[in-house]
């Protein structure tokens, strides 16, 4: 269980966010969108920890992040960004092994790191040199390493973050991706919180979604609930209109086209269909 | 493959060690050496031996070969330090203005020392090694915003202090006569050639403990090649973690450039050897420097008291002549493989 209260934060007296609470309980899919700097990956930073908010507080099972030791928290929940600085050529499987900083070493450890290649599909590029994988590939190496820094004996109460983690991946590995976030919080009640960009995805997989605009809350609910010509409108400041997935039966969003907006490229067509 | 250079880096040191302390000027028999060392350890009998190459041996060759190995070890775990923190294989110890520091406070010694009556003979190491100490201070100052260093910050402020100390030593040698101009450039081309078994017991305590400490630090800065944010996301505390670093690399490369004048190149090139050795794993790269900056510099002394006999080479001239060429060629061959 994950718990922000009334987060605000301010950096050079500028307002990135303002009184926001949202919280994510064990077992649930919570999807944060919004237009870009609608301080969706600051709230990210202030629920890790790696932020101190300029007032509010994160509780992390009850107890404030700052009673909880460095180690002790990082088995309990992990960040995936959407970037990785890593520049030495490491090996696929090391980079993995990296997630099981917080334990101690044990002989388990190559099972759980095969465990979770094979989890994002990439067990056999393990002894790849991960510096000359393409980008989707290294987003996926870096959500197995996230998923073995979650792994452990005790699976309860676990906190899984995303940051974007589909913005480089291809179609079926954007779905696996989300699948694999929500098998967690099905089967091991982890309590996920992925920022998305695709409100498609998020309304597809999320069991709720938060909208943020401008550093504020600006709604909050299941996606039939907010997945609404009306929010869409206040959030992106964009028509649209609103369908139903055929299968899943969640919302889907198709941005609404005049005649004289219409795209007459496919490429352009798809790149405004994507944001 | 990695078994391979691990034993040889083992035995490489054990071998040139023992031709540190049987060649020089006076050459000494390898069975009289071991004779001899074993016997003042009273783990053999030695018998009968020759005064005079016990005098060489145990009052000259045994603490330079040791400040070396010792010297040698420490800059090349300082340089892993250092490019695990700037998660760079380019930085090295000289980033944190510490040479240039310490080269300031020796040239102030040199230049100045008779004016103000400075001039017993520990006053030399003693300012070498409190100029490397406070220009680190400084670069960890002026990088710190509140409670958070900030690595690029470090990068810039150690530039700066590089450039005003290269300043105070540019003038000092400018009001330099000839006789301390020769000491000043001799002290920064580096030698072992005055250790003593007092500079043995400092360097045991200011480069062989700090730099025994780091080795426990190799799986956390592996951790911090993944990012500073990602490292604290996985535990790491690294405001903590960066502190100790920069006040292990500030004791071990003041303490060596005290004790033997500025010996470059090791500190950046050692790491990287041991890289392409054994991968990029901390765990392996930070001990493997230990022992081959060890063997290399020893490597480097020897070759320095060899090749114009009974004279002696600046060490860095030697460390610079064949570790420059070789590390462009290396360079070269794994640019082509795409590793660094």
């Amino acid at each position: 269980m994950l718990e922000a209260l009334n987060i605000t934060v301010r950096i050079d007296s500028k307002l990135i966010l303002a009184e926001v609470s949202v919280t994510a309980a064990a077992g649930e899919v919570v999807a944060v969108c919004g237009p870009n700097g609608a301080g969706k990956s600051t709230l990210l930073r202030v629920l890790s920890g790696e932020l101190e908010p300029t007032s509010g507080q994160v509780l992390v099972e009850g107890r404030p992040l700052s009673s909880w030791t460095p180690k002790a928290l990082a088995t309990r929940r992990a960040l995936l960004h959407q970037q990785s600085p890593l520049s030495f050529p490491f090996r696929v499987r090391e980079v993995v092994e990296l997630g099981r900083f917080p334990y101690t070493s044990d002989e388990r450890h190559d099972d759980i790191v095969s465990n979770c290649l094979e989890q994002v599909d990439m067990l056999s590029m393990a002894s790849r040199v991960y510096t000359t994988l393409s980008g989707g590939e290294k987003q996926r190496v870096q959500m197995a390493r996230v998923l073995a820094q979650l792994m452990s004996d005790d699976q309860d109460h676990k906190i899984l973050l995303l940051d974007e983690p589909t913005s480089s991946l291809d179609l079926p590995h954007q779905d696996a991706t989300l699948a694999l976030a929500a098998k967690h919080a099905r089967e091991h009640n982890y309590a996920v919180l992925v920022v998305l960009h695709d409100l498609n995805l998020a309304s597809n997989w999320a069991d709720r979604l938060i909208f943020l605009h401008e550093g504020r809350l600006a709604a909050q609910g299941s996606p039939s609930e907010v997945v609404t010509t009306e929010v869409i409108r206040s959030v992106y400041n964009l028509d649209s209109h609103i369908i139903e997935h055929p299968d899943t039966k969640r919302p889907l969003v198709l941005v609404r086209r005049s005649p004289s907006n219409s795209a007459p490229e496919p490429h352009l067509n798809q790149m405004q269909r994507s944001e | 493959m990695p078994r391979v250079y691990a034993i040889s880096l083992v035995v490489g040191l054990i071998v040139v060690t023992i031709m540190s302390l049987a060649f020089g000027a006076m050459a000494i028999p390898f069975a009289d050496v071991v004779r001899i060392s074993l016997g003042e350890i009273g783990l053999v009998d030695p018998g009968v031996i020759d005064p005079g190459q016990q005098g060489v041996l145990m009052g000259i060759r045994f603490p330079r070969t040791l400040l070396a190995i010792l010297v040698g070890g420490g800059l090349s775990v300082a340089g892993a330090l250092m490019q695990g923190l700037f998660r760079n294989p380019l930085a090295d110890p000289g980033l944190l203005g510490v040479s240039s520091g310490a080269a300031l406070g020796a040239a102030l010694i040199i230049v100045l020392g008779t004016t103000l009556g400075l001039t017993a003979p520990w006053m030399l190491p003693v300012a070498a090694f409190v100029g490397a100490v406070v220009s680190t201070l400084l670069v960890m100052r002026l990088s710190t915003v509140g409670s958070k260093t900030i690595v690029s910050n470090m990068l810039l402020a150690g530039i700066a202090i590089n450039a005003i100390a290269g300043a105070g030593t540019g003038l000092l040698v400018y009001l330099a006569d000839d006789d301390q101009l020769r000491d000043l450039t001799f002290w920064t081309l580096g030698s072992f050639g005055g250790a003593s078994w007092a500079d043995i017991r400092l360097s045991l305590l200011l480069i062989a403990l700090p730099t025994g400490l780091a080795l426990f630090w190799a799986r956390t800065l592996n951790v911090m090649l993944l990012g500073e944010s990602a490292a604290y996301m996985l535990g790491v505390s690294i405001q903590r973690l960066k502190q100790r670093i920069v006040v292990v690399v500030c004791v071990v490369v003041g303490c060596s450039v005290a004790l033997s004048g500025m010996i470059g190149f090791v500190g950046l090139v050692v790491p990287h050897l041991c890289r392409l050795m054994f991968g990029p794993d901390n765990r392996k790269v930070v001990p493997a420097s230990l022992f081959l900056g060890a063997t290399l510099l020893l490597g480097a002394d020897l070759v320095s008291r060899l090749v114009i006999v009974p004279s002696e080479l600046p060490i860095g001239i030697v460390t610079s002549v064949i570790g420059g060429p070789f590390f462009l060629a290396l360079l070269s061959s794994s640019r082509k493989k795409g590793l660094w």
